[in-house]
């Protein structure tokens, strides 16, 4: 019974216009979103070259530098990017806020704000401003350094005064340049690095992550209308007091209805992949290895399973509690607050919705970082099981109401 | 087993709104009508009958099952309730299918009985049609369809054939009667001709409490006598439906001939008539 109802809702959602509309847009933000040249640019580090790219500092002396570098770029532009509660704000200082950046500023360094302007001008200065590419190495290169026996404990302090100044959600919170902070690679960094991608991830692997990335942020989204749609639509084709009466438990009723809308979203998910990834089984044999197949499918499955499972539930369980589209404005709001709330665009798992790795490869850092990852996706996972469980107790407790969980004294 | 529904002090609130009061009755095999006005009850009792909301007191057993167990009530009966639809993007034999593996059928059994209840109810033919382009006769009999597909042991019909032209109507009938020759057809309606045709046991609910409960003859029984036919000007209309309880009028030009219902006969030309159920159930509304 529970397959034949599974395949009948597969169906169902088949041909709902909801779900069309979702697979045009999930395809289409995808493929717009990941260049299609990424395969071709990928080359193995060459000596000699004058950029490797850059990645993100541990070192706790770089750490310091490259914070106050972005410091001094803000106080001479007076222009601070914020995103208390995840969504984005732009703050500007008062002459006396700024004084008083400045003179943190000043205690950190032990120099004057005007010598660290003229520095940053004679720095900048020898790059070619009209490179793209040079213009990055000046951004990366651009380090501003310590008062000596200046130490990271007292750095943190003068961060937390500057947030104090700006406010919350800024790129001087301790999650935001731990992780924020990067530098240009050298050579052996980069050919390590390279070698690790193919190694560990086999190329693919890689590729997945920077799809997962994008896919993540607008799987965050879409299958709230699935979700909201299917629990609504009972009671938009008034069959609702029919179903009530069936023998079928609501366990059965609410889990084949969820695994068949689960498995509809992920079918165009997995199939985007399984194309997407292609060009870059056909680069690791270039680089003389045989990239992971299977990527396609292992790499998503983790990342964005979890994600698109609670995401899925947590409609079914709102929608289903009260019968109304609430859950498309609190969970777009969710999903907003963790798109614009990543303080970094990789590696800020922590409890996110959406697991940011903007970035092709950077393997070693994602190894160092998978255990928070893997924690975060089993957190969305066990929430999605709950929510799921929160329905079918919600929907029984409906089924025994007469529909609804609010009383209607004019029912007779 | 036997088959029959076995009601006892029930109760149901709605928050402090009580909607049944002490309801008492025994519902044997066949046909059996509800009859009620609008808001007397009637749903309440048929959802609570159909585990779809929970009594306030008393108790119910269905076939000697208490409705608690919910599983098992189901299980052995059907329902069609007042405003039935399925999915518009559902064909009859789509819909059907659907609602059977709902009630626990196995594909072999489906493959067998979707056909069978289709034909049965007169939607063989239209088995590729969307429920979204069905006419409401069409609906309600894929609601019967849907309601006998598991060969239930009770039926429990809310106001089928509101909203259904005569013909319908009659056609609608005849398969509720067809279909309860070996269960119970529990029929709610305020539609006195519904019942009048159909059933032989009835009771009448009314401000959520049975205000009457046994055979039509019975029910015919407390207006034997008490209805007159007269012939009276048109003027005297007005008069006589404030003094007397009027069941029917027929005007033609400047005379009036008039149902009425009185202890005693109203006028010198009155004649007293054959009641019918209508007349009954008018009777026992107003005297209530």
């Amino acid at each position: 019974m529970f397959g034949a109802l599974f395949f009948k809702e597969c169906k169902q959602v088949l041909k709902s216009l909801v779900y069309f509309i979702y697979v045009v847009v999930f395809v289409l933000f995808i493929t717009s979103q990941m260049s299609g040249d990424s395969a071709v640019r990928l080359q193995a580090p060459e000596p000699g070259q004058s950029y490797y790219g850059t990645t993100v500092a541990k070192d706790e002396t770089l750490i310091m530098e490259g914070t106050l570098a972005n410091l001094v770029e803000d106080i001479n532009h007076n222009s601070w990017v914020t995103y208390p509660l995840g969504f984005y704000k732009g703050v500007t200082l008062t002459d006396r806020e700024t004084e008083q950046a400045k003179a943190i500023l000043e205690r950190c360094t032990g120099k004057p704000f005007e010598v660290l302007l003229e520095e940053m001008a004679g720095h900048f200065g020898q790059y070619d401003q009209s490179s793209a590419e040079e213009m990055d190495a000046a951004q990366a290169n651009y380090r501003v350094s310590v008062k000596e026996g200046f130490t990271y404990a007292e750095f943190e302090a003068a961060m937390k005064e500057i947030c104090g100044l700006v406010g919350k959600g800024s790129a001087y919170e301790k999650s935001s340049y731990e992780y924020g902070i990067r530098i240009p690679m050298t050579y052996e960094l980069a050919k390590e690095e390279f070698d690790a991608l193919c190694e560990k991830d086999r190329v693919t692997r890689a590729y997945m992550r920077l799809f997962c990335d994008y896919a993540g942020i607008v799987l965050a989204i879409l299958p709230i209308f699935v979700g909201v749609s299917r629990a609504l639509w009972d009671r938009r084709a008034k069959v609702q007091q029919v179903m009530f009466s069936k023998p079928a438990s609501g366990a059965r009723i609410i889990v084949s209805r969820y695994l068949a809308n689960l498995v509809m979203l992920c079918i165009p998910v997995f199939v985007t992949a399984f194309l997407l990834q292609q060009p870059f089984c056909y680069k690791a044999q270039t680089f003389g290895i045989r990239g992971d197949g299977m990527a396609f499918l292992t790499v998503p499955g983790v990342w964005l399973l979890p994600e698109i499972m609670v995401v899925l539930a947590l409609s079914f369980l709102i929608t289903e509690l009260t019968d109304t589209i609430v859950a498309v404005f609190v969970q777009v709001a969710w999903a907003i607050g963790s798109i614009f709330g990543a303080d970094v665009l990789v590696g800020d798992f922590r409890m996110r919705l959406i697991a940011r790795w903007n970035t092709l490869g950077q393997t070693t850092l994602f190894s160092s970082l998978e255990k928070g990852f893997l924690q975060n996706r089993a957190y969305y996972f066990l929430l999605a099981v709950v929510c799921i469980i929160l329905t079918v107790i919600v929907y029984e407790r409906k089924r025994r109401k007469g529909g609804s969980l609010v009383w209607k004294n004019t029912e007779r | 087993m036997e088959i029959s529904i076995e009601i006892q002090n029930l109760t149901k609130y709605y928050g402090k709104k009580q909607a049944l009061s002490e309801v008492n009755l025994t519902i044997p095999q066949g046909m059996f009508g509800l009859l009620g006005p609008n808001g007397a009850g009637k749903t309440t009792l048929m959802k609570v009958l159909t585990t779809l909301l929970e009594k306030t007191g008393g108790g119910v057993k269905i076939c000697g099952v208490p409705v608690e167990n919910s599983r098992q009530i189901r299980n052995m009966t059907g329902y069609l309730p007042q405003d039935f639809s399925m999915y518009g993007n559902m064909s009859a034999y789509e819909a059907l299918d659907y609602l059977a593996v709902l009630s626990g059928m196995s594909k072999s059994e489906r493959k067998e009985r979707v056909p069978q209840m289709l034909e049965k109810v007169n939607l063989l033919e239209k088995r590729k049609t969307k429920v979204k382009s069905m006419s409401g006769g069409m609906k309600r009999r894929l609601g019967i369809a849907q309601a006998i597909i598991h060969d239930p042991k009770v039926i429990i019909v809310d106001e089928p054939t509101a909203g259904l032209d005569p013909e319908e109507r009659v056609r609608f009938r005849n398969l509720l009667c067809e279909i309860a020759k070996d269960r119970i057809v529990l029929l709610s309606t305020h539609i006195v001709g519904d019942i009048e045709a159909t059933c032989e046991n009835i009771a009448v609910l009314n401000q959520g409490k049975i205000c009457f409960d046994g055979r039509v003859a019975e029910l015919l029984a407390l207006v034997e006598g008490k209805v007159y036919s007269a012939e009276i000007a048109a003027v005297e209309l007005e008069k006589v439906k404030e003094k007397y309880m009027v069941t029917g009028i027929l005007t033609t030009g400047s005379t009036a001939n008039v149902k009425i219902i009185a202890d005693e006969k109203p006028f010198p030309q009155a004649k007293p008539v054959q009641p019918d159920v209508e007349d009954a159930y008018m009777y026992l509304m107003h005297t209530e």
